[in-house]
């Protein structure tokens, strides 16, 4: 039935696509046809083998594109086309006027069940934890900023967050944290987010976390004990730390790695809800070291005095001086 | 009735065609980050073949990644999402190195570059590497095109009507410069493999 294979020559067999699918074992029923062909005609088993091999022998030098230039790219695929899915959708005039419709409908008729969504603000010198639908715990630190839809929760575990705020999140659907430089998505963890003026800064205390930076495209994936940081929309860098020391505000606590001592007076403004008020050349100094926050005073104390600075308290304002 | 007409439509929806590309094209990102993790490699490996600037190649497969997206609603169910990748991924690349000024001629083979790895092959197969070499070499001489057409073979694992697509040369054309390019390539594994046969026979006996 196959008797044409007896006139094959290697390079016949060699452009034959169900000749390489089974030289390369690439799917059963190939292998299948090529055994029953051998069975039928063991004359061929030698031109046979030396086709196999020939096709075996095309080892090329490759290219392979690294984990993370696989994750780069995607990430900043992922970027530009996630937001812009809802552009493209309102191009759709007919849509414009189905969902303005609905929108004037659910507006006058069923205003009071419009899920508009959780938002939970803290003031300076305020905390706050939130249980969120599905226990997971969010602790909000001071002057910070929390939304999420109730109604949408079980589908999308979506928390946008300005400030900072330690997260404990429950095992589940994967979990996203939308802030304004990034998206931090993990499925179940703790972990701790910072977005603030031009700092960015995430530390992973269990389980795993993806850092996507949203204007230099990065990603990187936190295990526990590490941290990333970004500066003025400059590379996502990592560095380490101790997971079982108590190092963040949740725990009383400000640690600080080598931080301007403007960025350091801005956290202790919000936290004790003051005014601090210092001359250019003490802010541009650096600070390195943890404070420990008790009383006001106790505080400013433990970072005035390794930097031999004076400060003086008048009500709600603080002025340092050297 | 209705039941076995609503079912074969469900599967005539995906019949002969990845799944994947079905879901993207209804606007499924799940869907479509799945495409991109599926054929990410092979399009950077085709794209550095035409340049070994690897920012072009990357910024090539992103944009038109992000393209396929805000263009899916307008794309046609294609048979072979990966031949069809390609072709569109290679025009793309071929615009961006011309407007760069790197490609100045008509042929975009001649920029296309690959070399056989003599140490895959000796991890392969039980060959020297004199021999080796002397394949590597005989493989240099082949035409651009042909050595294109046995890297979209062996390398990519095309058929020939999807290499002729990607190509654009018709299927015959594809074959018999396929047969071409294997004849001059196979003295050199004859030679080998009539002693190997010889001595396998030998022993048997």
């Amino acid at each position: 039935m196959n008797d044409k294979y007896l006139q094959y020559e290697i390079e016949d067999f060699l452009t034959d696509d169900s000749f390489i699918a089974y030289a390369k074992n690439l799917d059963s029923s190939n292998v299948q046809y090529w055994k029953d062909i051998l069975d039928e005609y063991p004359e061929l088993k030698g031109i046979i083998e030396e086709a196999k091999r020939m096709v075996n022998s095309f080892q090329f030098e490759k290219n392979i594109p690294s984990d993370t230039q696989i994750d780069n790219i995607w990430g900043s695929i992922r970027q530009k086309t996630i937001e812009n899915h809802n552009d493209t959708k309102l191009r759709n005039i007919y849509k414009i006027v189905i969902s303005a419709a609905a929108a004037i409908i659910l507006i006058f008729a069923i205003t009071s069940i419009i899920d508009t969504g959780e938002k939970i603000m803290t003031a300076r010198a305020e905390t706050n934890s939130i249980n969120l639908p599905d226990n997971s715990i969010v602790n909000l630190n001071v002057d910070s900023k929390i939304t999420y839809k109730k109604a949408t929760w079980k589908k999308k575990r979506l928390v946008k967050l300005s400030g900072e705020a330690f997260f404990k999140v429950q095992k589940g659907k994967i979990f996203v944290v939308e802030t304004p430089k990034s998206f931090v998505e993990v499925l179940g963890t703790s972990f701790n987010v910072y977005d603030r003026d031009s700092s960015l800064d995430v530390k992973c205390f269990t389980g795993k976390v993806r850092v996507i930076s949203k204007n230099m495209m990065d990603t990187i994936l936190l295990t526990p004990g590490f941290a990333v940081f970004q500066t003025n929309g400059k590379k996502l860098k990592t560095y380490t730390f101790d997971t079982k020391e108590k190092s963040i505000w949740k725990d009383n606590i400000l640690a600080f790695d080598n931080k301007s001592l403007k960025f350091v007076f801005a956290e202790l403004e919000r936290v004790f809800d003051i005014h601090i008020v210092a001359e250019k050349s003490i802010l541009n100094r650096y600070f390195t070291g943890q404070i420990v926050l008790k009383s006001k005073r106790e505080t400013l104390e433990n970072v005035c005095w390794p930097m031999h600075l004076k400060y003086k308290i008048e009500g709600k304002t603080v002025y340092i001086t050297k | 009735m209705l039941y076995i007409n609503v079912n074969s439509s469900v599967e005539n929806i995906f019949m002969n065609k990845d799944p994947n590309w079905v879901l993207f094209k209804n606007g499924n990102h799940n869907a479509f980050e799945k495409l991109y993790r599926e054929h990410m490699s092979g399009l950077y490996d085709y794209g550095k073949r035409f340049s070994i600037e690897t920012a072009i190649v990357e910024d090539c497969i992103q944009d038109m990644f992000i393209d396929l997206w805000n263009k899916r609603e307008k794309l046609n169910d294609v048979e072979n999402v990966k031949s069809y990748l390609f072709v569109t991924f290679k025009r793309r690349l071929i615009r961006m190195l011309t407007k760069k000024k790197v490609f100045d001629s008509i042929d975009e083979n001649n920029y296309f570059d690959i070399e056989l790895s003599v140490e895959s092959i000796m991890e392969k197969m039980e060959m020297d590497r004199e021999k080796i070499t002397k394949l590597k070499n005989a493989f240099e001489k082949l035409s651009k095109n042909q050595q294109h057409i046995l890297y979209l073979k062996f390398y990519q694992g095309f058929s020939n009507k999807e290499i002729s697509e990607i190509l654009q040369i018709n299927y015959q054309s594809t074959r018999n410069a396929l047969t071409r390019a294997l004849t001059k390539l196979k003295t050199h594994f004859i030679i080998f493999f009539t002693l190997l046969n010889f001595i396998l026979l030998t022993k048997f006996f």
